[in-house]
């Protein structure tokens, strides 16, 4: 078994790599591979390159492709994390009011200027992950079933606001919808460096923790009785993934789906233990995104919002590995 | 089992009834819409029948005297024939000309309208864009306030729309008269820039993500008819997203940016490196629309002749000399 399981992660690894190769190769131009590995080869060695596919490839696709990797496994790990924490299968990463904070803070943007946009939807969904947060402390300690209920108070609170300016006030309605269903249209390599460098910070963290998840999962009095301060673990847990998912939101509107099956998915392969899922569901996440992103960006039509996608490949996967768990 | 026989019989009954109810409906409801139908058509006598933008006949009574116009292309159009004194009502948007700043206002933030004070201007018509929704004109309708949809998609539309306007408010005059003007006017902005070798354009609605007009839309007309070629114009709807990826490949030569955008600066592109080496900016032939300016450019309507202009001197600065 534990053999088993560590060739199928380290196929997951392998795979990333793949997908990522792939990811470059396409998009809505066509540069064939022998132009793409050219690009590369003239740029090391400093010869003539064209302009065109250089741009193209090293400030279009690549820090998208890279964003995608990285808000991939931002929403896999937190969506692994809710679900623990709340130890509710719907929990995902949005429960502490994230992506509706993120959402009115975006429609406010929509109405003053486009670049305000980013700034404001991730204060926005801080101050609403913050509101959560100080009405579900009491005596000190987070409680889990409080914490949900806040949560999707603050949520339907916040969207209803977000909901009023959109219908009455935002004169662009297609844009506003298209970040709201999400979408790395805007990636380039700043805000993957400032994602990447976050999630540098926070990652080890999270995967510190993995042994008292486990315990959480056990419920409160067994934590309790095993010695862990359930309340404390919680806070910081719950806190910082809000924190990386409010910096991920902001960057790239609302992807929904990604944090709510790549946690499953993982399980479902690797089972409950959080020592395979605290790497595999992020990965999981990555890869969902990275396909998802690929197929969006590179429709003949246009653009098509990545949410769309994301639910498309992620609920059948989803609905394959539940079947086929029953038939066993 | 003669328990389940009696189920059986009362089923029968039950089924029996529901029946006759249903064919009582039935002959209740097409009595209804003959006697209805027949009210209607006998007052026919002075009204009119048009065929609106999209697709509706609507019967007008008149004549017309209290208009509501719910969009300022509308409006505008009013004006130009010579049927601004017509219109009682209109919207916040409204900006020209200035006559119609000061009319009462209808209150839609964005779009909807409320149907009551609509009623309230007493209106003998109004005219609406698709932005209302469609349960807002068949509420009217009922109300036998008729509703015209006029949305022009191209210049030749916004000729039809005040054609049927000058039929309409008995303005038939006014109305060719503007028609010609508007005619004559682009098409001496044609004739000076349809020689020179066309110019590609990107028109930047929306920096992020990028949208553009693509074909079908009023904007991609306009382009087309300052002899400019829109790069977006081979995608497959209006109002399209554009990927970074394609306006790097296709390199436009110049490039439009709507007010909307909240971008006035050719700095934008130039500091970035996606843009930096696109033919436009390194030629600095990027085009800033001013507030006004993006208002002539996306409202159809007689201020489309110098949206026409505007494109027209921008691509072909040469021919303008």
């Amino acid at each position: 078994m534990k053999g088993k399981t560590f060739f199928i992660s380290f196929s997951l690894v392998i795979l990333t790599i793949f997908d990522f190769l792939i990811s470059v190769a396409i998009g809505p131009v066509h540069i064939s591979l022998n132009s793409i590995i050219s690009v590369f080869y003239d740029k090391i060695f400093g010869f003539n390159y064209s302009w065109t596919y250089y741009v193209i490839i090293f400030y279009i696709r690549m820090p998208r492709v890279i964003l995608a990797l990285l808000v991939g496994s931002i929403l896999g790990l937190s969506g692994l994390i809710a679900q623990t924490i709340f130890r509710n299968p719907l929990g995902d990463p949005y429960l502490t009011g994230v992506s509706s904070g993120a959402a009115l803070g975006a429609a406010i943007g929509f109405l003053i200027s486009p670049f305000l946009v980013t700034p404001l939807a991730f204060s926005f969904a801080m101050l609403a992950v913050g509101i959560t947060f100080s009405i579900s402390r009491t005596d000190g300690e987070v409680k889990a079933e409080i914490l949900i209920l806040s949560g999707i108070s603050v949520s339907f609170l916040f969207s209803a606001v977000a909901s009023y300016l959109i219908y009455l006030k935002v004169y662009n309605l297609r844009g506003v919808l298209f970040w709201l269903l999400g979408g790395l249209y805007g990636a380039n390599w700043n805000e993957d460096f400032w994602l990447f460098i976050a999630a540098l910070i926070i990652f080890p963290i999270l995967i510190y923790f993995t042994r008292e998840l486990d315990i959480i999962l056990l419920g409160d009095e067994e934590a309790k009785s095993l010695g862990v301060n359930t309340g404390r673990v919680k806070s910081i847990v719950i806190i910082l993934s809000s924190l990386i998912t409010s910096l991920a939101v902001s960057l790239t509107g609302i992807i929904g789906f990604i944090g709510l099956v790549s946690p499953h998915i993982g399980r479902k392969i690797f089972g409950e233990s959080h020592r395979y899922l605290i790497f595999t569901a992020p990965l999981i996440g990555a890869n969902l995104l990275l396909i998802s992103d690929t197929i969006a960006r590179s429709s003949p039509q246009g653009e098509i919002p990545v949410g769309i996608i994301t639910s498309f490949i992620g609920s059948p996967l989803l609905i394959y590995l539940l079947y086929r768990r029953r038939k066993i | 089992m003669p328990e389940h026989t009696r189920n059986k019989e009362e089923k029968n009954k039950i089924l029996k009834y529901i029946s006759v109810i249903i064919v009582l409906i039935v002959l209740a409801s097409a009595a209804f819409v003959y006697f209805n139908g027949l009210n209607s058509s006998s007052k026919k006598a002075n009204t009119i029948i048009v065929t609106d933008d999209i697709g509706r006949n609507v019967t007008i009574k008149l004549p017309v005297t209290r208009v509501v116009s719910m969009d300022p292309s509308n409006t505008q159009m009013m004006y130009a024939i010579g049927a601004g004194n017509l219109v009682v009502a209109d919207t916040s948007y409204d900006w020209w000309p200035s006559n119609a700043t000061s009319l009462p206002k209808v209150e839609m933030d964005n779009g909807t309208a409320s149907v009551e004070q609509v009623v309230s201007f007493k209106p003998n018509l109004v005219l609406a864009t698709t932005i209302q929704s469609t349960a807002i004109i068949d509420q009217l309708k009922n109300l036998s306030i008729p509703v015209l949809v006029l949305e022009p998609q191209n210049i030749s539309d916004i000729y039809r729309d005040m054609y049927i306007l000058g039929n309409v408010t008995d303005h038939q005059s006014g109305a060719i008269k503007e028609i010609n003007y508007m005619k004559n006017y682009i098409s001496n902005i044609h004739q000076k820039v349809e020689n020179y070798q066309k110019v590609s354009v990107l028109y930047m609605l929306w920096p992020d993500p990028i949208y553009t007009v693509g074909p079908g839309s009023f904007i991609n007309d306009i382009i087309n008819t300052a002899n400019g070629y829109n790069i977006a114009s081979n995608l497959s709807s209006p109002y399209p997203i554009i990927g970074n990826e394609t306006i790097v490949s296709d390199n436009p030569q110049a490039i439009i940016v709507d007010n909307g955008t909240g971008i006035s600066n050719i700095s934008y592109f130039q500091s970035n490196p996606i843009w930096q080496n696109i033919s436009a900016v390194k030629d600095s032939r990027v085009l800033f629309l001013n507030y006004t300016e993006s208002n002539e450019m996306n409202e159809p309507g007689p201020l489309t002749i110098y949206a026409v202009q505007i494109v027209a001197e921008f691509l072909y600065p040469q021919a303008f000399t």
